[in-house]
C-alpha cells in the first residue's frame, strides 16, 4: 500500500519524529509506514487522516 | 482544517516506545549470552560455582528469563508499529512451532541412518551428536528448554523483522 505522509509531512517541514510526536507513535513507526513497510492500523490511520483533515483514501493507496 | 501546529511532546509515551526498541536490543546480545554461561558454562564448573560467575549470570539471567517475558506481555509499551511486528513474529514462531519438531526428527533419523550406523571415522565423528540429540530429560528440564527457546526465538525473529523493514 502506498501513501502520502512523506509528501505531507514534508509540506509541514516535520520531521519523522515531529510527526511521530502528533500520532503518539515511535519514530521507528513513522518511517516504517513511510516506506511501506508498515499498514496502519485503522485506529491509526483515522488519527493520521484526522491530523491532515483529509480522507484516509486519499492518503493511502491500496490499488498499486 | 489542517493541524500545523508545532507538535506536542508527550514524552512518557514516547521513552516507552523506544525502551521497548531499546530492551529488545539488549535482549538480543545479551539473551544468547546468558544462556550460553546458564547451559554450557554452568554446569562445567565446579559447585560452590566463583564469585565472577555468579556475579556475571545473575544480571544476564534477567534478559533471558524476565525481561522477554515482560517484553511480550506489555502491551503498553509498543505502538501501532511494535504490535505489527509483534503479530508478525508471533505467527512466525506459530509456524515455527508446528514445522520445526517435524523437521528435527527428519534430520535426527536421516542422520542416524546415514551416518551412526556407519561404522567407519564418520560415526566415530556423528555418534557424539547423535547421543547429543538422543539426551533423556526429565519434564521440567525439557519445558524449561521448550520456553527458553521459544522466548529466544521471539527476540531474534522480533528483531529481525525489525531489520529487514529498516532497509530501504
Amino acid at each position: 500500500m502506498t501513501n502520502k505522509l512523506k509528501v505531507l509531512r514534508a509540506m509541514r517541514d516535520w520531521s519523522q519524529a515531529d510527526l511521530a510526536m502528533h500520532l503518539d507513535v515511535s519514530r521507528q513507526a513513522v518511517n516504517a509506514i513511510e516506506t511501506g513497510k508498515h499498514d496502519p492500523s485503522l485506529p491509526l490511520a483515522f488519527r493520521i487522516a484526522r491530523l491532515f483533515a483529509m480522507p484516509i483514501e486519499e492518503i493511502f493507496d491500496d490499488t498499486q | 482544517m489542517t493541524d500545523t501546529t508545532a507538535p506536542s511532546r508527550k514524552p512518557s509515551k514516547s521513552i516507552r516506545y523506544r525502551a521497548y526498541f531499546w530492551l529488545m536490543d539488549a535482549c538480543l546480545v545479551l539473551a544468547p549470552l546468558g544462556a550460553f554461561m546458564a547451559i554450557w558454562v554452568g554446569p562445567r564448573l565446579p559447585k560452590p560455582r566463583p564469585l565472577w560467575f555468579e556475579l556475571i549470570s545473575w544480571p544476564l539471567e534477567i534478559f533471558v528469563l524476565i525481561i522477554p517475558v515482560f517484553l511480550i506481555c506489555a502491551k503498553f509499551m509498543r505502538d501501532d508499529y511494535a504490535e505489527g511486528l509483534w503479530r508478525r513474529t508471533l505467527v512466525v514462531v506459530g509456524v515455527m512451532a508446528a514445522v520445526a519438531p517435524m523437521v528435527i526428527a527428519f534430520a535426527y533419523a536421516i542422520m542416524g541412518t546415514l551416518f551412526v550406523r556407519d561404522s567407519g571415522w564418520l560415526h566415530r565423528t556423528y555418534a557424539r551428536l547423535y547421543y547429543l540429540v538422543e539426551v533423556e530429560m526429565t519434564a521440567r528440564q525439557a519445558m524449561l528448554i521448550s520456553w527458553l527457546t521459544f522466548l529466544l526465538a521471539f527476540v531474534v525473529i522480533f528483531q529481525f523483522l525489525r531489520w529487514k523493514d529498516s532497509r530501504p
